[in-house]
């Protein structure tokens, strides 16, 4: 079952830890998300694999943007 | 980028264990920085000072402290980071202090604190004697009128160890006329006599025009023969106004006012002497309360040193609040108040209560990025009232870089529920310490309870960076700013001049930020190692509940 990892908060891509074909465990650190100067890490709610990132490295995103899928 | 450059994907498990590492080794280098910017207060004027001391048969002041207080008892000091390069901030005087090349008053020129005298706690004001003969300063009048504060709220008996050229007559006008100058400190002493806290002199120098009244103003006061002098004007200003030749020991030493003039109350031969004195006054005082249900201690599971290393290195980095507080408590032991409130939003304030070397306290703590939205606003406001509700102290782990921006936060009311935060903690009037850890910015910093909102005690830790926003934020906007102008008045935008002006900006933001130069100005009262925190904390709470917890009124709440 997909699994759609979206953003809390607005704010910037600073960093994207994994790649698409990954394997995660829960609380693994997927994405760091650049809001109020603070970063954010974003965690995969559940194990699974990375189906497709939706965001690119410096992208600008809304609060509840998709940025990564798992499965 | 070839496979082997690419960064291999950490788990978080993994990612802070190497970062536990790395920020233990940097806490514990900045908290060696720390303990190395204190001795330059405790050695100011070096060997030589002490010397000229010895010559008037004077010991410096800190070993005058340490004979006053319990043996086995450390002075719970307040403002040491005061004074530090004090010509070099753009605030107080700034310049005045570099062009009388007074620039550096490591200390602030007071040595002020807490300390446990014949089991009493009082606290202590000793002048500076190793450092412009004891002079104020601006910044002397502001640390001394900041212990007085503190005195009179948690009713600490005052002991003054008076030494001091008065005025320091180049700077008069940063310490003369206003409030909170020279006059506030008599004003301060009359009117906590009146409220029953006692005031103590040691007269161990000169204490020349309105620096006279320190003694005289006293509940009691001592005077030591041949050290200690008391007079409107000195020998050389009584020669100029009516001609008459007196020296100092017959004008107004220590015989003087307490055989003839009545002004002083004891006479003492030695420095040592005067000391036991002050000590037999404060057997009298009554003994130490506490406020407050205390149980056991419990000693918590995690040393500072986990402290350390569950502190981020940046700043501005996502922390585990809990990592901090499991160090702080009896037992590790933390009761959370809404732990799965909003998730991702309200946990960006963590609310609960623990209990700290047996005293039960509240915490307000910011976790994660520290960026309040309206969930974690409305739980802090919520557990500030029960707090206040329930009679319990509150400590404020501050690391906010300020309120969510944004439509949606503005729609939801971020400001509204911000203010109820500010409300709350104004009104909450049980004893707050606040210890800021992080970043300290914008309205987090008076919703999480900053200087403005007189907590008992301010503290910072190194990590901390105190200013109305980050430098980053401030260079942007700044810069922002000066393009429109630029382009308004119709001018070409020099990209070149503009990157060295943002690069200037967060550079000064990023200095006026630092504890160092917060501490200078006494925006708060120490720089709190991580070895130190729980003790300190403790400790602080300790002297606050000597006076009974207040009913606290919440005022117009918006809800």
């Amino acid at each position: 079952m997909a699994v759609e990892v979206v953003a809390p908060m607005p704010g910037t891509i600073a960093e994207i830890l994994v790649e698409v074909g990954d394997a995660v465990n829960a609380d693994d650190e997927l994405i760091i998300l650049e809001a109020m100067k603070m970063e954010n890490p974003i965690l995969a709610p559940s194990s699974g694999k990375v189906a497709e990132i939706k965001v690119a490295e410096k992208d600008k995103v809304d609060t509840n943007q998709v940025l990564v899928v798992l499965e | 980028m070839s496979e082997e450059e690419k960064k291999p994907r950490l788990s978080r498990a993994e990612r802070l264990a190497a970062e536990r590492e790395k920020s233990l080794a940097h806490w514990e280098e900045q908290d060696a920085i720390l303990f190395k910017h204190r001795e330059e207060a405790y050695d100011i004027g070096g060997a030589g000072q002490v010397a000229r001391l010895a010559k008037q048969g004077k010991k410096p002041m800190r070993d005058l402290i340490k004979l006053l207080i319990d043996p086995g008892t450390d002075l719970y000091e307040v403002g040491l980071d005061a004074g530090y390069d004090i010509g070099k901030k753009r605030l107080y005087g700034g310049e005045i202090y570099d062009s009388e090349k007074r620039g550096h008053i490591p200390g602030g020129g007071v040595v002020t604190g807490v300390g446990t005298v014949m089991g009493k706690d009082c606290m202590i004001f000793a002048n500076e004697n190793r450092y412009a003969a004891g002079t104020y300063f601006p910044i002397t009048l502001k640390k001394h009128m900041r212990a007085q504060a503190i005195a009179e709220q948690c009713e600490l008996p005052c002991v003054y160890i008076a030494d001091s050229g008065g005025i320091n007559l180049p700077l008069q006008v940063g310490c003369f006329a206003d409030d909170g100058h020279f006059g506030t400190m008599f004003y301060n002493m009359c009117r906590m006599s009146a409220k029953g806290i006692r005031q103590y002199t040691l007269s161990t120098g000169g204490n020349t025009a309105g620096g006279a009244y320190i003694v005289y103003l006293a509940s009691e006061s001592i005077m030591i023969e041949k050290m200690a002098y008391a007079f409107l004007a000195g020998p050389p200003m009584v020669k100029s106004a009516i001609g008459e030749t007196v020296s100092p020991e017959d004008l107004g030493g220590a015989y003087v006012h307490t055989q003839h003039s009545g002004g002083c109350d004891h006479f003492v031969r030695t420095q040592e002497e005067g000391i036991a004195k002050l000590r037999a006054m404060m057997e009298f005082e009554p003994s130490n309360k506490l406020c407050i249900e205390r149980r056991e201690t419990r000693e918590p599971k995690f040393d500072f040193k986990e402290m350390m290393r569950c502190t981020p290195v940046d700043t501005y980095q996502y922390i585990n609040i809990k990592d901090t507080i499991k160090c702080l408590a009896d037992d590790s032991y933390f009761h959370e108040y809404k732990s799965n409130y909003g998730p991702g939003r309200g946990d960006s304030v963590i609310a609960g209560k623990m209990w700290i070397k047996g005293i039960p306290v509240g915490v307000i703590a910011s976790n994660a990025s520290g960026v309040i939205y309206i969930d974690a606003a409305r739980k802090a406001t919520e557990w500030m009232i029960r707090c206040g509700n329930s009679k319990l102290p509150v400590l404020f782990l501050q690391g906010s870089p300020g309120y969510m921006v944004g439509k949606a936060e503005e729609w939801g009311g971020i400001g509204k529920y911000g203010s109820d935060m500010v409300r709350a903690c104004t009104c909450l009037d049980t004893p707050k310490i606040t210890y800021v850890i992080g970043p300290d910015h914008g309205a987090a910093n008076y919703g999480m309870c900053g200087r403005a909102f007189k907590p008992r005690f301010a503290f910072t830790n190194m990590r901390g960076r105190t200013t109305v926003m980050s430098g980053e934020t401030a260079g942007f906007i700044v810069e922002t700013v000066r393009r429109k102008n630029i382009i308004d008045k119709g001018g070409a935008v020099n990209e070149e001049e503009m990157a060295t002006f943002r690069q200037m900006m967060r550079d000064r933001y990023d200095s006026e930020g630092h504890p160092f130069y917060t501490g200078s100005l006494i925006f708060h009262d120490g720089v709190v190692a991580f070895s130190e925190a729980r003790d300190k904390i403790a400790r602080g709470f300790e002297i606050a509940l000597r006076v009974p917890i207040k009913e606290s009124y919440w005022g117009d709440l918006k809800v």
